[in-house]
């Protein structure tokens, strides 16, 4: 009677610690901030074309000024809002937060310092922007269990690889299908999952 | 403390269903039914059930929502679910020959 009772007192604690590690490693989020950050960036790169088109290349550090500033208001507005209906485990779900907000401001002190004292090179500033921007891809997949958005990380890093290496339109067009296919798209794939979340109960 | 006391069991708890679902509250925080269910695989109506069944026993707060306008329950453990399950879990501990030298 006892050792029958151990084994199932031993099979039910193995139970509640198998659903209790599934969990914890959830987060869902509604990938907002991926796809408004993607188009922004975007954004910029293509004004920057156009005025370089016209050659009015002494306006483009402002287009980056203008996008990133827009970025970052609607992190601290519209997002910190949001984040109430992300749902997951409430530690990992800050550390994920922490590591973002921690890579978009290198992000952006290594775009805007770094640029503008000439210590990073503006034809190589994607290459070093990218570079970070894996980092975060990497650790999000690696603490929420999901190898396809570690997989984005290392697509970053090999990706930003290549853009040390070359300039002028191949690397715009790089720049922009990586932007596109490892920033906006995964952010509407978190974006068409957390919905399933939420559908009416 | 040896034997197997049921009267010492927390029935509420003790159902698979009920039992999947406060470990995985527990360690998620506030979820949705949709979120629920995919972390326990159970069916809709079995789920509803057992939520309601925990909920009546104010294991559960279900908080009533918004999002995208769309009505959505949000179901996280009360502090009676939290003890009730901290509870359950040193029971079953206690059961273990590590922590019962008798047993």
């Amino acid at each position: 009677m006892n050792d029958k009772n151990t084994q199932d007192a031993q099979e039910q604690l193995n139970f509640i610690k198998s659903i209790m590690d599934d969990s914890q490693r959830v987060l869902a989020d509604n990938g907002m901030g991926f796809i408004v950050w993607g188009i922004l960036i975007l954004l910029a790169g293509f004004m920057s074309f156009i005025l370089d088109q016209y050659q009015l290349t002494q306006y483009t550090g402002w287009t980056y000024v203008l996008m990133v500033g827009l970025g970052w208001i609607y992190m601290t507005t519209y997002d910190r809002r949001r984040e109430k209906h992300s749902l997951g485990n409430p530690l990992i779900r800050k550390v994920i937060g922490s590591i973002w907000i921690a890579v978009l401001l290198s992000m952006t002190i290594l775009g805007f310092a770094g640029g503008a004292s000439g210590a990073i090179n503006l034809d190589y500033m994607s290459a070093v922007m990218y570079t970070v921007l894996g980092t975060a891809y990497f650790l999000q997949g690696i603490i929420t269990g999901k190898m396809w958005v570690r997989n984005l990380g290392l697509a970053w890093w090999g990706g930003s690889i290549i853009l040390f290496f070359i300039t002028g339109p191949p690397a715009i067009v790089l720049m922009i299908l990586m932007m596109v296919g490892l920033q906006i798209v995964p952010g509407i794939i978190f974006y068409r999952q957390w919905k399933t979340y939420f559908v009416e109960d | 403390m040896t034997d197997f006391d049921y009267q010492l069991i927390d029935d509420l708890i003790h159902s698979r269903i009920r039992l999947a679902v406060m470990a995985a509250l527990a360690a998620l925080g506030p979820a949705s039914f949709s979120l629920i269910k995919e972390q326990i695989g159970a069916t809709d109506g079995n789920l509803s059930v057992h939520l309601r069944k925990l909920e009546d026993g104010e294991y559960l707060h279900v908080d009533k929502s918004f999002i995208d306008r769309k009505p959505v329950s949000i179901y996280c453990l009360t502090a009676k679910g939290k003890a009730a399950l901290k509870t359950y879990i040193e029971y079953l501990e206690n059961l273990l020959p590590l922590n019962n030298p008798k047993g």
